[in-house]
């Protein structure tokens, strides 16, 4: 079982890219949601995530988006997901996750989606 | 040197020993009535004839066994207790205070004895008192020192005893042979002097005089003493004095009677002397010994209190006070770390609020938090010249609180003056913390021990109670025939089924899985059902249903927390099959045309508001034939893991039901289960897993139920 990690870089654009790697589940959910908050706390709204080295996501995992996509667009921005495997991609797409979160191919889409006020 | 044995019961003894007694007070009063009339009355000298001095001495011989009889019943049982200390020190006043007594009334009674008689009735009773006092006395005393030495026995001990005993007779027998051979005496003397070797030499074993506290040793310091001193004046009296009256009286009591008192009295002149030595001894470490047998006796008390307290703050409070009656501080308290302040437990003298104040001083915060061992501070202020906050303490005691190797808190004991404690309080209340410490360590041991207990029964009650929200039996439905069974990860779980019949007479098949595990799963699993049974009485079919129960618990259910649901519909008039999903796991139906994983659109129910729910939600519709199957599972089937964590995946159930034939509904269920244990052995399992199968069957139009044959 891989480790999960995350970190948190800023675009120029004012983008916050949270990375997210390994496993998410139960255990690790935490880490991720300490990670969102802070970048709230720090007045950024326009969050991508960056899903490209995620090998797995449990329901409690999937729970954290939850948590912050009503606040974040209260705010006024959003929280995107961006390159996810195929794999990842499956278990949002069984839920119904693609009715409310958007997501996209890659990072810098995302990116530039929010420029482009999608 | 085992003598005749004596009856065990004690009655039997004690009428042993009235019968010796009564027949010793008749021998006595006959001997005085006799030496009366022969002496006083017929003007007689005892020694005149010789049957009358016979008669008299076969008289004193027999009361003087009866003394010693009576003296080794009494000893003897007493010889099976240990000797405490305080039975010496009783023992040793009563022989001295005796002693000294008799001395006192041998010296101002009258000696009218003349010439081998009592000139009158007085001196007969007188001289008859005074010899059987000193009898009685110095036998008493061998008979103490015997049982004495017998119970703290070394090896020589019975060999010692047997010589001083041959001593004490072969010393008289030399007495009375030196009345007709003078030479005899020197030997006898020489015979004495070895007795008193011997009688130091077998003195041993005085270790109890090292753990005996100051004051009883300065106590037992004077009786010896005064044993000492009454039994070498009784010694020398007997020895040397011939016309004193105790000398008179015993030889008059018996012809060269004054030897074996004398004997005896000079070997306890030796003991009790060899014991004062040793009592002067032992007394430089008394302080030591005092000191440490008070912290054992304090440390045993705390203990007890330890075991009475019935939670950790009752435990601290009265191990608070007790620390602070011992180390006779003025106020105390006890302080754990639990958050920003200090929790304060069994304040003495201060308020909680006054403690937490003292905190508020950086110096005295850091003191304590930073405290790496017990620390004694004589004077706050010559430490803290600078500190301003108190007045009342002056001197303090801090012990850090360690439990499971953590540090806990402080314990802490202060003074109203400078220079309040010694360095000994110190190392008792490092003591006193250890202690502690490891009481707090058990009791929060049992505290969890209980609490794992009483949450066990709590998960067996919650389990039963999930058991009784899913069905035990399905309806018995013309053309279908349905099997299931559901298996919680942990005690109970959030995988929830059920079997209704909507209000157009169609049978409905719910399965669902909330999010998460344990518990909180399980809380959501019982609400689900309330909502699914409710909403399903105006529901107008799978699709309409899932909206309606998302609608109901979109707005109460936790954030991150959301339930994926499946809803299939059999109607039976036509054999169409209706489903509707709600995030969930895709089920498997088999036809004659093949077999399909169907996987109509639809988002889980908690996630998204009704208008978006309800767009996003499709139904699909198949018809069904004898022999079609179809199977729905929760999650944890398609992502069941073996060893190497490869979950089993769709394709592989999908690829079983394929080419299933079964003759129930229920070897549907069993042989999906039987495919996950071929893949994941022995391997935990992490999810709640459920399976129910539904074989299509023909036309029956019976109604009832049938068993579920499930294992729940």
């Amino acid at each position: 079982m891989t480790e999960f990690k995350t970190s948190t870089s800023k675009s120029p654009d004012g983008v916050c890219v949270i990375s997210i790697g390994g496993y998410l589940d139960a255990h690790t959910a935490s880490d991720l949601e300490r990670n969102m908050q802070q970048a709230i706390d720090e007045n950024c709204t326009k969050i991508v995530v960056d899903f490209a080295t995620l090998e797995y996501i449990s329901s409690a995992g999937l729970g954290v988006f939850m948590v912050f996509i009503e606040p974040v667009r209260l705010a006024g921005g959003d929280i995107k997901l961006a390159a996810m495997t195929e794999k990842v991609f499956s278990v949002f797409d069984l839920l119904g996750f693609p009715a409310l979160f958007t997501i996209y191919k890659s990072v810098p889409q995302a990116i530039e989606s929010f420029s482009l006020g999608g | 040197m085992t003598m005749f044995r004596l009856p065990t019961d004690s009655t039997s003894r004690r009428s042993i020993s009235t019968t010796l007694f009564l027949l010793g007070l008749v021998l006595t009063l006959s001997r005085m009535l006799f030496v009366f009339f022969w002496c006083v009355i017929g003007e007689n000298s005892v020694s005149s004839v010789l049957w009358a001095e016979i008669l008299l001495a076969l008289v004193s011989d027999v009361i003087l066994g009866i003394i010693v009889a009576l003296t080794f019943i009494y000893f003897q049982d007493r010889i099976s207790k240990d000797v405490a200390y305080e039975t010496i020190a009783s023992s040793i006043s009563v022989y001295a205070v005796s002693a000294l007594a008799l001395l006192l009334l041998a010296a101002i009674l009258p000696s009218d004895i003349s010439g081998g008689a009592p000139s009158n009735l007085f001196a007969v009773v007188s001289t008859q008192l005074i010899a059987l006092g000193t009898f009685v006395i110095s036998i008493a005393l061998a008979g103490f020192f015997t049982s004495l030495l017998i119970i703290r026995r070394h090896k020589f001990t019975k060999v010692y005893l047997t010589i001083q005993a041959l001593v004490v007779l072969v010393v008289w027998l030399f007495y009375v042979l030196d009345q007709v051979e003078s030479g005899f005496k020197y030997a006898a003397i020489l015979l004495t002097i070895v007795g008193a070797i011997v009688t130091f030499m077998n003195v041993r074993r005085l270790g109890w005089l090292t753990t005996t506290p100051l004051d009883k040793k300065i106590r037992l310091l004077w009786l010896c003493a005064c044993g000492a001193f009454a039994s070498i004046v009784l010694a020398s009296m007997l020895a040397f004095s011939h016309d004193s009256f105790i000398t008179i009286s015993t030889l008059f009591f018996i012809r060269s009677g004054a030897v074996l008192p004398a004997l005896i009295n000079l070997f306890g002149f030796v003991f009790f002397l060899r014991l004062f030595f040793a009592v002067v001894a032992a007394l430089p470490n008394s302080n030591i010994v005092d000191r440490r047998s008070s912290e054992v006796e304090s440390l045993a008390a705390l203990n007890r209190l330890i075991v009475q307290s019935a939670d950790v703050d009752q435990l601290l409070a009265s191990a608070t006070l007790f620390s602070q009656k011992v180390c006779r501080a003025h106020g105390a308290w006890c302080e754990l770390f639990e958050g920003s302040a200090p929790r304060v437990i069994g304040a003495q003298l201060v308020h909680a609020d006054y403690v937490r104040h003292l905190h508020t001083n950086r110096q005295i915060d850091r003191l304590f938090t930073t405290l790496d061992g017990p620390l004694l501070i004589p004077s706050l202020r010559d430490r803290f010249p600078d500190l301003a906050v108190t007045s009342t303490i002056q001197s303090l005691i801090l012990v850090p609180l360690v439990a499971n190797h953590r540090r806990e808190g402080t314990l802490v004991m202060f003074s109203t003056i400078e220079y309040g404690f010694e360095t000994d309080d110190l190392r008792l209340l490092t003591a006193f913390a250890d202690t502690i410490g490891v009481a707090l360590d058990q009791k929060r041991l049992t505290d969890t021990a209980t609490e794992k207990e009483r949450l066990e029964k709590e998960f067996e009650v919650a389990r039963k109670l999930q058991a009784s929200l899913l069905p035990r039996s399905s309806p018995k439905i013309s053309g279908m025939e349905l099997g299931a069974t559901t298996i919680p990860a942990t005690q109970v779980g959030g995988d929830y089924f059920d079997f209704l019949e909507f209000p157009n007479g169609r049978f409905g098949i719910i399965i669902a899985d909330v999010s998460g595990k344990g518990i909180p799963a399980a809380m959501y699993m019982a609400t689900l059902k309330g909502t699914v049974l409710a909403e399903a009485r105006s529901a107008e079919g799978p699709r309409d249903l899932l909206c309606s129960v998302n609608a109901t618990l979109k707005g109460s259910m936790e954030k991150h927390t959301f339930i994926t649901m499946m809803c299939a519909e059999f109607n039976p008039e036509t054999s169409e099959l209706r489903i509707a999903r709600a995030g969930h796991t895709p089920a498997i139906i088999r036809r004659e045309s093949g077999t399909s994983i169907c996987r109509p659109n639809g988002i889980a129910i908690g996630i998204a508001a009704p208008a978006i729910f309800d767009s996003h939600i499709e139904e699909v519709s198949f018809v069904v034939r004898e022999g079609d199957i179809c199977l729905l599972t929760t999650d944890g089937v398609n992502e069941r893991r073996n060893a190497s964590l490869e979950e089993i995946g769709f394709e592989t159930v999908a690829n079983l039901i394929d080419v299933l034939r079964p003759a129930s509904a229920y070897q549907i269920v069993e042989a999906t289960m039987a495919l996950l244990g071929e893949h994941a052995g022995a391997t935990e399992q992490h999810d709640d897993i459920t399976v129910i199968g539904m074989l299509f069957t023909a036309n029956e139009k019976t109604n009832g139920t049938n068993s579920l044959g499930a294992v729940l």
